[in-house]
């Protein structure tokens, strides 16, 4: 019989990066992706008799990040949580090229519940009723945010170029 | 923007090279099991609310933590190890002890002992589990970064279990 602690240990080295890549895409920030990921794990953890026999854990600790991220903020502000005592060791990224900042910059001009939507949809790769399932809405709520949140999208990258040809012909 | 390049947006930004972790496994179990040991007993203090609720008086004793029966020697294993760093002096290429401080956490219980000055630590009377094993040396990083088991440890009753803690720059 595997030790829940010992599997527990395994799944979640497993689901690591995955975990960090979407905190990341959430957030924006590697260091607050990191804060998203050490409170779903603990929620994890306190759960894990449950968790485990899920279908696909993949997609049910998806989920939890998801929600943590939103519940966070619901609240309107977000707890940096104790992770270790230690600076983290070799945390100096690779310097933003400006393309990527811009990117993130646009993505972090969506709100929270939007991104969220757009994430999932094309990030994780989920239908619209997965995206709903996860969300805990409806598939009416999915659509209309998704279309948002590309509007918000359009309007964070600014007038395309055709825009701005037709805006310089006009004048 | 459409659906297309939202994906393209999306893949670029997950490819961003990702900075050492900052999680702690340790840290995961221990505020894990707190929440669990939290969540327990608020369901079953609500229980008992049914209970007394249901039967009209009475008295509702909780045991969120039952003592173990009585007349039975205490099950508990012993953990042993070394907490040590990768080369460096004095013999380089080779593990090398250092003094500092081992902390065991899991099954709800954390202990932290000192090592001997040849880096070695035991810790007795450690119920049966899994444990998560972290140590500081003043030797590495001035104590403030920590040194991990590779894995979780699995103590078993009656048995010393040998566990190393390793100090390495990532």
């Amino acid at each position: 019989m595997t030790d829940p602690d010992v599997e527990f240990s395994a799944v979640v080295g497993e689901l690591l990066p995955r975990l960090r890549r979407l905190g990341y895409l959430l957030s924006g920030d590697w260091h607050r992706a990191d804060d998203l990921v050490q409170a779903t794990l603990e929620r994890l953890y306190s759960r894990w008799r449950r968790a485990r026999t899920a279908d696909d854990i993949d997609a049910y600790v998806r989920t939890m990040l998801v929600r943590v991220f939103l519940n966070e903020q619901r609240t309107g502000w977000w707890s940096r949580v104790a992770v270790t005592h230690e600076v983290p060791q070799g945390t100096a990224s690779a310097p933003d090229s400006e393309s990527r900042l811009d990117m993130r910059q646009m993505l972090a001009a969506v709100p929270a519940r939007q991104r969220a939507v757009l994430v999932l949809r094309f990030y994780a790769d989920l239908s619209v009723e997965q995206t709903a399932g996860a969300l805990n809405c409806s598939v009416g709520t999915v659509k209309s945010q998704t279309s948002h949140g590309l509007a918000a999208l359009r309007k964070a990258l600014g007038p395309s170029a055709a825009e701005q040809k037709s805006q310089r012909e006009a004048q | 923007m459409d659906e297309q390049q939202v994906r393209t947006l999306m893949d670029t930004l997950a490819r961003d090279p990702q900075p050492a972790s900052s999680i702690d496994l340790a840290t995961v179990v221990a505020r894990g099991h707190r929440r669990r040991t939290r969540r327990r007993t608020i369901t079953m203090a609500a229980a008992a609310v049914v209970v007394v609720a249901v039967g009209g008086t009475g008295l509702a004793t909780l045991h969120s933590h039952p003592s173990p029966p009585q007349n039975q020697p205490a099950k508990t294993g012993t953990l042993h190890g070394y907490i040590y760093s990768e080369g460096g002096p004095p013999l380089a290429g080779s593990p090398r002890a250092l003094p500092g401080t081992i902390t065991v956490t899991g099954n709800g219980i954390t202990r932290r002992v000192n090592t001997s000055p040849d880096g070695s630590y035991t810790v007795p009377d450690l119920p049966p589990g899994s444990y998560a094993l972290t140590g500081h040396s003043p030797y590495f990083g001035n104590g403030t970064y920590a040194c991990q088991a590779p894995a979780m440890v699995h103590i078993q009753s009656g048995h010393t279990t040998a566990a190393d803690a390793l100090c390495e720059m990532n």
